[in-house]
């Protein structure tokens, strides 16, 4: 069975700097993977990549069976690869209705723009059905009654959740999450880790770049592991955390704190 | 009413061409492009309008000309320039008046050298200019809305944002610097047809200078901001006779206290006013009968530990707004 995303020996070099290093992945459909690492692993960079916000030094990205390294990045949006970011990312003084339409808008309205902009009666139609999308989208992420609120007035929390049903609006068939808990408590994250099993069960495949391990094996029924653009395991969350190459690239090599005083 | 309308006649009609104008500014600024290239189109368009009055064509014909050349030529330099950001593009769209002024000044028979061209015939009624500018503003205010309205809210604010939900952020630069370079060639091609004439000094850095003041004093997040602007430069000479020689001064101080705090120009005074209002009357109601049951707006489903919680969070993750994600 083809894979999802089929990422072949993938390397995103930065002069000498060698942030993605020759990775190959594989994500099959509804699957709900997990990609850690050290700091300045590449696994944000991995993920751009993916996304298509920065080009492949070399390698292959296919997704359903297309090659997709030379695509812009608007264009792999479009196919159906979502993202989030690791920072919040929304449009603060539109309301949540509107964030979350803005998801659905390039699946309906198409990359064109003079059709979108002067034929009002292909846009009010396009409209109604971004409005019907962006309200399923809504729902899923439990933000119903908080349509007309503005973001910029909501809690962090709720703030990720409206970016997450942004990307979910878009009906994507994989979802990448860039660190969607960073800076949240224990209790908006247990809500994301929720949200995300919810999706799965919807049938969607995901991505979860993340440095919480705790949040890792709750979730992720796959996990590779990076180290200095390398994958360097991979497998079920309970078997990886005691990989010593992987104890080795989080902990450090057994001995050396008697090299370095 | 007659007699003030015959007397004002001019203003209405700098008023129509000034609308373009502003508008030609508040498109590309709205978008995130800082361009004054829309002048140098009025130049251009200017130039053809006096150019082909004078060979009997009609003014819709001129117009349709001067549109569709200006959206193309438009679009073709837009595909070298919209690498540019900021300051960059503003110096380069501003060179590029420079050099058309020049242009003018030196251009012999077609642009009448350093005198410019006189006699143009008179082609357009004040209705004519009116009609024009209102399909001006319909144009820019069909891109406030829906799907392309959403695209270019997001493409200024963030651009990788908006290329990861598909926003083609390139296609959308483009198209917004056609669009203003033909706002800016209908204004001048206007310009020529209703004063009949036409000089080097008619654009360039002075028209630069209104057409910013206009759309930033009006307010660059609505075409209703370009309309206020428009009508708020054209007629503050007029109205404001009666302050003689202190005229310019106070014109200068209204503009330096509007951009100073009033961000969102005039348009965010008036919506203020409006709004205060509102809020007069929703406070005054609300203090008469006891608010029961009125809680508190918590959104649902957020504990209101979590939200005061997630509150500092979000403050604390301000300062961490446009950091990479390729980090």
């Amino acid at each position: 069975m083809t894979p999802l995303l089929d990422v072949t020996d993938a390397k995103v070099h930065f002069g000498g700097v060698r942030a993605v290093d020759g990775v190959s992945i594989q994500l099959q459909d509804g699957a709900l993977h997990g990609l850690v690492g050290p700091n300045g692993s590449g696994k944000s960079t991995l993920l751009a990549a993916l996304s298509r916000m920065i080009d492949l030094t070399d390698g292959r990205l296919s997704f359903k069976g297309h090659d997709y390294q030379r695509d812009s990045a608007p264009a792999v949006a479009r196919m159906g690869i979502g993202r989030t970011f690791q920072a919040v990312r929304v449009m603060s003084s539109r309301s949540v209705l509107e964030n979350v339409m803005l998801g659905a808008d390039a699946g309906v309205f198409g990359p064109g723009i003079v059709g979108n902009w002067l034929l009002p009666w292909r846009t009010r139609r396009h409209e109604r059905r971004c409005r019907e999308m962006a309200m399923a989208a809504i729902e899923r992420l439990e933000l119903t009654g908080m349509e007309n609120h503005l973001v910029g007035t909501l809690s962090y929390g709720t703030q990720r959740r409206v970016e997450i049903a942004r990307a979910v609006a878009a009906q994507p068939a994989v979802l990448l999450f860039d660190e969607p808990t960073a800076g949240m408590n224990r209790a908006e994250r247990d809500e994301v880790a929720e949200v995300m099993r919810t999706l799965q069960a919807g049938g969607l495949a995901q991505v979860l770049v993340e440095h919480d391990m705790q949040m890792i094996t709750d979730v992720c029924d796959h996990v590779w592991v990076m180290n200095f653009g390398k994958l360097i395991a991979e497998g079920k969350p309970e078997a990886v955390v005691t990989d010593p190459a992987v104890q080795e690239a989080y902990l450090g090599k057994r001995g050396e704190e008697d090299v370095n005083p | 009413m007659n007699i003030w309308y015959e007397a004002h006649a001019t203003l209405f009609q700098t008023t129509a061409i000034y609308v373009l104008l502003a508008l030609s500014f508040q498109v590309v600024l709205k978008s995130g492009i800082f361009s004054f290239a829309s002048v140098g189109a009025f130049g251009v368009g200017a130039y053809t309008a006096a150019n082909l009055a004078t060979r009997g064509v009609p003014i819709i014909v001129t117009l349709l000309i001067v549109v569709v050349a200006m959206t193309a030529g438009g679009y073709l330099l837009a595909i070298p320039l919209m690498h540019l950001r900021g300051l960059y593009l503003g110096m380069v769209t501003f060179a590029i008046d420079e050099i058309l002024v020049v242009v003018a000044t030196n251009g012999g028979k077609i642009t009448g050298g350093a005198v410019g061209l006189f006699g143009v015939p008179l082609e357009i009624t004040t209705l004519g200019l009116g009609l024009v500018a209102v399909i001006g503003v319909l144009l820019v205010s069909q891109l406030e809305r829906h799907s392309v309205g959403r695209a270019i809210e997001v493409l200024r604010g963030d651009e990788q944002l908006a290329r990861s939900v598909g926003v083609e952020v390139g296609n959308y630069r483009k198209l917004i610097f056609a669009l203003s370079a033909a706002l800016g060639g209908v204004a001048g091609a206007l310009n020529t047809v209703n004063f009949s004439t036409v000089t080097p000094g008619s654009f360039g850095f002075t028209l630069i200078v209104a057409g910013l003041t206009m759309a930033i004093v009006g307010g660059i997040g609505s075409w209703r901001g370009a309309v206020l602007g428009a009508i708020f430069v054209a007629w503050f000479p007029a109205v404001s006779s009666a302050l003689g020689g202190y005229r310019s001064i106070v014109y200068g101080v209204l503009v330096i206290l509007v951009v100073a705090y009033e961000p969102d120009g005039l348009l965010g005074i008036i919506r203020w006013v409006i709004r205060g209002g509102r809020g007069q009357l929703a406070r005054r109601r609300s203090a008469v009968p006891a608010p029961a049951g009125a809680a508190p707006a918590t959104p649902p489903g957020a504990s209101p530990a979590a939200s005061a919680d997630g509150s500092l969070a979000s403050a604390s993750e301000l300062g961490r707004r446009g950091h990479d994600a390729t980090s």
